[in-house]
């Protein structure tokens, strides 16, 4: 809102100026400083809102609340123009006329999402108050199911979940590598995933794969001897080692 | 002639008539100063009317000022000798409305401008 009547009152600011050059141009005057032009604005600005100032004084003292063309006179009179020129003024040999400044254009607003019906105005509220907004804008809607608690039905899709989890791995692996068929007539029926004979089965229930303690201790020992010298194995950084003396 | 003839009815006649006759001729004036402009002026300042010549006849005073004022500020240009003389033809001399005319036309009317120390 400030920008805009800011913007604006720079846009009138420059008809200003542009019809004090039109009236210096009129006089005569080919060029113009920018400092006397801007003064001759200023001094064109406060004109007319001095003029505006005092002629509506003057409507208020006659008791009215619009200006008539006598307050205004009285008004230019007042701030100490002379009336007896200006119908020579109106019909002045070169005038220079200023187009109104151009419409800003407006700039379109995207359309809100139409979500329910608007509701009109009550009796109570006059006419030129804005119209009621979308009702979603005011009225309570759930906007989500409510999530299912029941322990049955979580206990049946986790177990439906879980179903079918197993069914696509097996079906993965069955395509990735060998199957065991149950029903000799049809592989496709029910696939298995092949099970793989060991030639000692019980070998593998001796050998303790999970628990390597030696690996582990290695590794802990290298990670920390680096830690302790503080500096990588460098031949240059070594201590100097003396040549045996030979008598 | 025309112009002269009214001129000689208006000087001497009262104040109402000659406005009467301000007014009328208004109608089919079109004033430098956009009606536009004039009309947010007045806003500005308060003031409200219906009547589209009240705007006008206030945007033509004003005016007026501005070319009362720039008028003296040429007849001192004029006299200070100041004009440049055209290239096309010498006799018409080119005038530039300067800060030091305009200060010196604006102080008859009441205005006191000083250029600022800083501005050249």
């Amino acid at each position: 809102m400030t920008s805009s009547s800011a913007s604006a009152s720079e846009v009138y600011r420059k008809v200003i100026r542009n019809a004090v050059c039109a009236t210096a141009l009129e006089q005569g005057f080919s060029s113009c400083d920018a400092l006397a032009l801007e003064t001759l604005t200023e001094v064109l600005q406060a004109t007319l809102i001095e003029i505006c100032h005092s002629a509506k004084a003057y409507a208020e003292l006659g008791g009215r609340t619009e200006a008539s063309g006598a307050d205004v006179c009285l008004a230019i009179v007042d701030s100490g123009i002379r009336m007896e020129g200006l119908k020579e003024f109106i019909r002045r040999p070169r005038k220079v006329t200023l187009s109104a400044p151009m419409a800003q254009p407006r700039v379109s607003t995207p359309r809100t999402l139409q979500t329910g019906e608007r509701k009109n105005l009550p009796n109570y509220i006059p006419d030129h108050f804005p119209p009621f907004p979308d009702s979603h804008a005011y009225v309570h809607t759930s906007t989500h199911r409510q999530p299912v608690t029941e322990y049955v039905a979580i206990r049946e899709k986790l177990a439906s979940q879980k179903r079918d989890i197993e069914r696509a791995l097996t079906r993965f692996v069955a395509k990735t590598s060998g199957t065991h068929t149950l029903f000799p007539d049809n592989p496709q029926l029910y696939p298995l995933i092949a099970c793989k004979p060991h030639p000692q089965p019980w070998m593998i229930a001796l050998c303790p794969k999970d628990q390597i303690f030696e690996d582990e201790d290695d590794d802990e020992k290298e990670e920390i001897l680096p830690e302790r010298e503080g500096v990588p194995d460098n031949p240059y950084l070594r201590p100097v080692k003396m040549p045996r003396r030979r008598y | 002639m025309q112009s002269d003839k009214d001129t000689d009815k208006a000087a001497p006649a009262p104040l109402q008539l000659s406005m009467q006759d301000l007014l009328t001729q208004l109608d089919e004036y079109q004033p430098t100063i956009p009606d536009a402009v004039a009309l947010s002026f007045m806003t500005c300042a308060g003031l409200e009317t219906s009547d589209p010549k009240v705007v006008r006849l206030l945007s033509l005073a004003a005016q007026k000022f501005i070319a009362d004022i720039s008028n003296d500020a040429l007849q001192h240009c004029k006299m200070r000798g100041a004009g440049q003389p055209s290239k096309k033809s010498p006799k018409d001399k080119k005038f530039a409305l300067t800060t030091e005319d305009l200060s010196s036309a604006l102080s008859e009317y009441g205005i006191q401008v000083k250029k600022p120390m800083y501005y050249n």
